[in-house]
């Protein structure tokens, strides 16, 4: 499996704050940077269907070309179920284009921003789904009342 | 005339039927076990009057997806004594510039239960009411929690949390009493829940003795509002205003459960949370 850890994601937080409306959030992202980044193939290994928030793990490469394994955080999955996942929705083996905000502390972990399959569909984070970037809520239908 | 009258029939079902075959053409076939958020949503309206004296069902909370307004967050600052403040200040509340690393909140902390009165202020996501000729039992879904209120009327316990036989344990969920106010109001009045829970999820400290109260308004068929007040003395210098929150009746009558698992808890907290800091540095 050959990845790439791209960070040129990583978007003009000032300019998309401005754009998003402030929503508070039950848990807190605060751990985690302003800007996306995005791990092309990356190789789903386990997914934690879980309260309070399910996992995601995964192999992909970084910058360096060094293996590296990650874990994100998405919702949980009454809330997922709302917005289209099951708990099928990703199988170890899968491989995907998937977008996260990484810890501002450096250690492999983060919250995702959405996946992308290699079909073109893709899945999204509720509270950081926002393909706006800037840590934007992802809400079509208003699931969140 | 027939033919205009027809056609006002027409149109009106039209309009009533609509939302359901919208529902009807995205979800097919539709489950009697699941819940589906759009047909939730396509239910508008009051759906006609309030029945007399019946809060009994399944009902909907804000985050359900049944497009359930917010809810009002309880008044802030809230109105603290000296002791009141001291124990607020040792609560550290999970928020925009604290992370759950950094938190003491015992439910994100242990899965420990929310305790009552934050698990009728916060999350939630769906109810269940149920009524016995002596008792009326709150289901909650968010941590598949049940509160029961006692009818039959008697009084609230006068010892809770003190010493000698007369004396009561507190509980989670306190002691419960509950009566009819109006034909559409039906009033809970609860003391001795146990106070190591807070009160709200931002941290507001509850003692035992505290009396809250809250109102359970049906205003239509589909409508129904909690409004809660806590007189708690000993930390607060007057009535505390704990919010209003707002539920739509369920069509389907179901919703998802929703547990804390104490395993999945800790591997949240070991492989991801911790790991992921208190938000210093600045990485990527």
């Amino acid at each position: 499996m050959k990845g790439h850890l791209l960070a040129a994601g990583v978007w003009s937080a000032g300019l998309l704050a401005a754009l998003s409306a402030p929503v508070p959030a039950h848990h807190s992202n605060a751990a985690y940077g302003d800007g996306v980044t995005e791990f092309q193939q990356a190789k789903i290994t386990k997914f934690a269907w879980a309260n309070p928030h399910s996992l995601i793990y995964f192999d992909a490469t970084d910058a360096d070309g060094n293996a590296v394994q990650v874990v994100v955080e998405t919702a949980a999955p009454q809330a997922l179920r709302l917005i289209g996942w099951t708990k099928t929705s990703l199988m170890p083996g899968d491989v995907v284009t998937l977008r996260a905000y990484m810890a501002r502390n450096g250690e492999p972990v983060g919250r995702l921003n959405k996946i992308i399959f290699a079909n073109g569909t893709d899945l999204h984070d509720t509270q950081l789904g926002g393909d706006e970037g800037g840590k934007t809520r992802y809400d079509p239908h208003g699931f969140r009342n | 005339m027939r033919k205009t009258g027809t056609g006002i029939i027409a149109a009106v079902a039209g309009v009533l039927l609509l939302p359901a075959l919208a529902v009807a053409q995205t979800d097919t076939p539709l489950s009697p076990w699941k819940y589906y958020p759009a047909e939730a949503r396509a239910n508008e309206g009051p759906g006609g009057p309030a029945p007399v004296r019946d809060i009994t069902g399944t009902w909907l909370g804000e985050s359900s997806g049944g497009g359930v307004p917010r809810l009002v967050r309880p008044e802030s600052p809230p109105p603290l004594t000296p002791l009141g403040r001291q124990l607020f200040e040792q609560n550290i509340v999970e928020g925009e510039d604290v992370s759950v690393a950094d938190t003491n909140d015992p439910h994100y902390r242990y899965c420990d239960p929310f305790g009552f009165p934050r698990n009728m202020n916060d999350q939630i996501r769906s109810m269940t009411i149920a009524t016995l000729p002596n008792r009326t039992f709150v289901l909650l879904k968010f941590m598949n929690i049940w509160r029961e209120i006692w009818t039959d009327g008697r009084d609230l316990p006068a010892n809770v949390g003190g010493r000698g036989p007369d004396a009561h344990d507190p509980t989670y969920n306190g002691y419960s009493v509950g009566y009819w106010e109006d034909d559409y109001t039906f009033v809970v009045e609860t003391t001795g829940a146990a106070s190591e829970t807070w009160a709200t999820e931002t941290g507001y400290p509850h003692s035992v003795n505290g009396v809250v109260t809250e109102r359970f308004h049906r205003s239509s068929m589909n409508d129904l509002t909690v409004t809660t007040t806590m007189v708690d003395p000993e930390l607060y210098t007057r009535p505390v205003e704990m919010g209003e929150v707002y539920f739509r009746w369920s069509p389907r009558q179901t919703f998802f459960d929703f547990s804390c698992i104490p395993s999945t808890v800790q591997r949240y907290l070991q492989e991801m949370a911790d790991p992921a800091g208190t938000g210093t540095g600045d990485a990527p």
